[in-house]
């Protein structure tokens, strides 16, 4: 026998004692090389804890008003205009819908024409609850701790549709071609486009909060959407809430979406 | 040996089709990858600066934009605090190429060495080349910087342009001169002392006595803005609210 008790033991908590401090020489060494210094928000950026719109029917006078929201948030974010007559490639991120459409489970054949043919704005809802995030299998959907918003990764997007079939609202648009023949007005060089085989949806204007504006929608909507944190009483989505009556699409669903619609009176044209 | 003859045809066949790959490209070596950063926004920087050290973006570019991304996207964090202390927006397409304008001449020119295709492109928009501007085209005149606001002091109840002010408004006017699209405001002032109303009168003489020197230096009435001020006293000393205000204010009729 070469090795007794005792020189086991000393060989054994020697070794412990170089591998315990070579971890502590390696991971010194490691740190050195990980420059990639701290990441901060931006300090414009506005915050809030569960991000929510208020959609004011009534205060959208005319088609105009309507297609305004739509246009913008089109223009800066490069969505691309396909051709109507492929419905199912049409990319949306905010259209419009009929009532029966928005509202389904409310119809009602008695229904005043006024509200039936309402273009109701409609968008992703952010749900608190959103189905589409349980499905993603490589969590390019998720919903953001931080604010609540319900993200899209298109670096990670495989484009297996399962949030599509789970979105109860047909908010997710699947680009089955390459999107940019079809942006037909000039590129916003700020924001990135889409690429062939990626899902997209609405982002509520993240890439603006973070800069501390307003989303595009809400901006040239002149206050017919409102915009804020839903958790803050004195916010402005808060003051809708609390003095109108407000329904959500197809709360039965318990997605608890973030968009809520004031249907209002007759004023709209 | 049997068939040697056959065999050792059949031996140098082989091994000149082997080596088919090396004889063919023999001295036509790829040339070294030599990124430009001969672009406008680079060229205007007075130290030469990326983000963090060039050896280290070399080294690390694509894993630092990976965090960004992640940053970015997934927890809404736009700022990078450099390592010397700079901070910088995240983002590809308005920081990195901002500067890099020249994507063909920057990353193209080691991607393409190194045979990688980062799907990069694939989403983000390349900037266009236009706004590439080579070195020699850049000694367009830089414009001058604007000159700050020239208060003109007058005695009590004189609309008389004071020698001392003279220097100041020259400048102005040589400014306005120069910068076709820039217009000036004037605002007149007079102290608390005396009867409102001909304070009043003489505020606007003050103001219309600045408006002849930039008269007479050639600059045209629609680029002159007469801005009476909501408060015609200007402030608590005496000497120095008997004056007239002149800025420079870029876009006609402001």
């Amino acid at each position: 026998m070469g090795v007794n008790r005792r020189e086991f033991l000393k060989f054994v908590s020697i070794s412990t004692l170089l591998g315990l401090g070579g971890t502590a020489v390696a991971a010194s060494v490691k740190k050195e090389v990980e420059s990639s210094g701290p990441y901060i928000p931006d300090p414009k950026a506005l915050n809030a804890k569960r991000w929510a719109m208020a959609v004011d029917m009534s205060k959208f006078k005319s088609d105009e008003d309507v297609q305004k929201c739509i246009d913008a948030c089109h223009q800066i974010h490069n969505v691309p205009e396909v051709d109507p007559a492929h419905p199912t490639q049409e990319i949306k991120w905010i259209w419009t819908e009929s009532y029966e459409r928005a509202f389904p489970g409310n119809e009602d054949e008695y229904l005043a024409a006024h509200y039936k043919h309402m273009p109701f704005l409609v968008l992703c809802n952010h749900c608190e609850n959103p189905p589409c995030v349980r499905v993603c299998p490589t969590k390019a959907t998720f919903k953001r701790h931080t604010d609540g918003i319900v993200m899209m990764d298109m670096h990670r997007c495989i484009g297996c549709r399962f949030c599509m079939a789970a979105c109860p609202y047909g908010a997710r648009s699947f680009n089955f071609r390459d999107p940019r023949p079809f942006i037909k007005k000039e590129l916003n060089p700020e924001f990135p486009t889409r690429t062939k085989g990626v899902v997209e949806k609405c982002t509520f204007c993240y890439e603006r909060l973070a800069r501390g504006m307003q989303p595009a929608c809400a901006e040239v909507s002149n206050g017919a959407i409102a915009f804020g944190d839903l958790d803050d009483p004195d916010s402005p989505v808060r003051k809708v809430i609390d003095n109108n009556f407000t329904v959500r699409r197809k709360p039965e669903l318990g997605t608890h979406p973030s968009v809520y619609y004031v249907i209002g009176g007759k004023e709209h044209a | 040996m049997y068939d040697s003859g056959k065999i050792i045809a059949g031996l140098i066949i082989f091994i000149v089709i082997a080596s088919l790959p090396f004889t063919l490209n023999l001295g036509k070596a790829a040339a070294k990858p030599d990124p430009s950063i001969n672009t406008f926004a680079i060229n205007q920087m007075a130290k030469k600066q990326c983000v963090e050290s060039k050896a280290y973006m070399k080294t690390t570019h694509m894993q630092m934009l990976n965090n960004w991304r992640d940053e970015v996207v997934r927890d809404g964090n736009r700022l990078y605090v450099a390592s010397d202390g700079k901070e910088y927006n995240m983002s590809l397409q308005n920081t990195c190429m901002h500067c890099h304008s020249n994507k063909a001449k920057f990353c193209d020119e080691c991607h393409n060495y190194v045979a990688v295709k980062p799907y990069c492109w694939d989403c983000h928009i390349i900037p266009k080349e236009g706004a590439f501007v080579p070195v020699a085209t850049k000694a367009a005149p830089v414009p001058a910087a604007v000159p700050g606001p020239v208060n003109v002091h007058f005695a009590v109840g004189k609309y008389d342009i004071p020698a001392e002010a003279q220097h100041g408004l020259a400048a102005l006017a040589a400014y306005l001169q120069k910068n076709e699209s820039a217009s000036v405001v004037i605002s007149g002032y007079t102290d608390k002392t005396g009867d409102p109303a001909k304070n009043e009168e003489l505020a606007k003489n003050r103001a219309k006595a600045v408006r002849e020197v930039l008269r007479a230096a050639g600059i045209s009435d629609e680029r002159i803005v007469m801005k009476k001020p909501e408060v015609i006293t200007g402030g608590a000393d005496n000497a120095e609210a008997r004056r007239v205000d002149v800025s420079i204010a870029e876009g006609k009729g402001v």
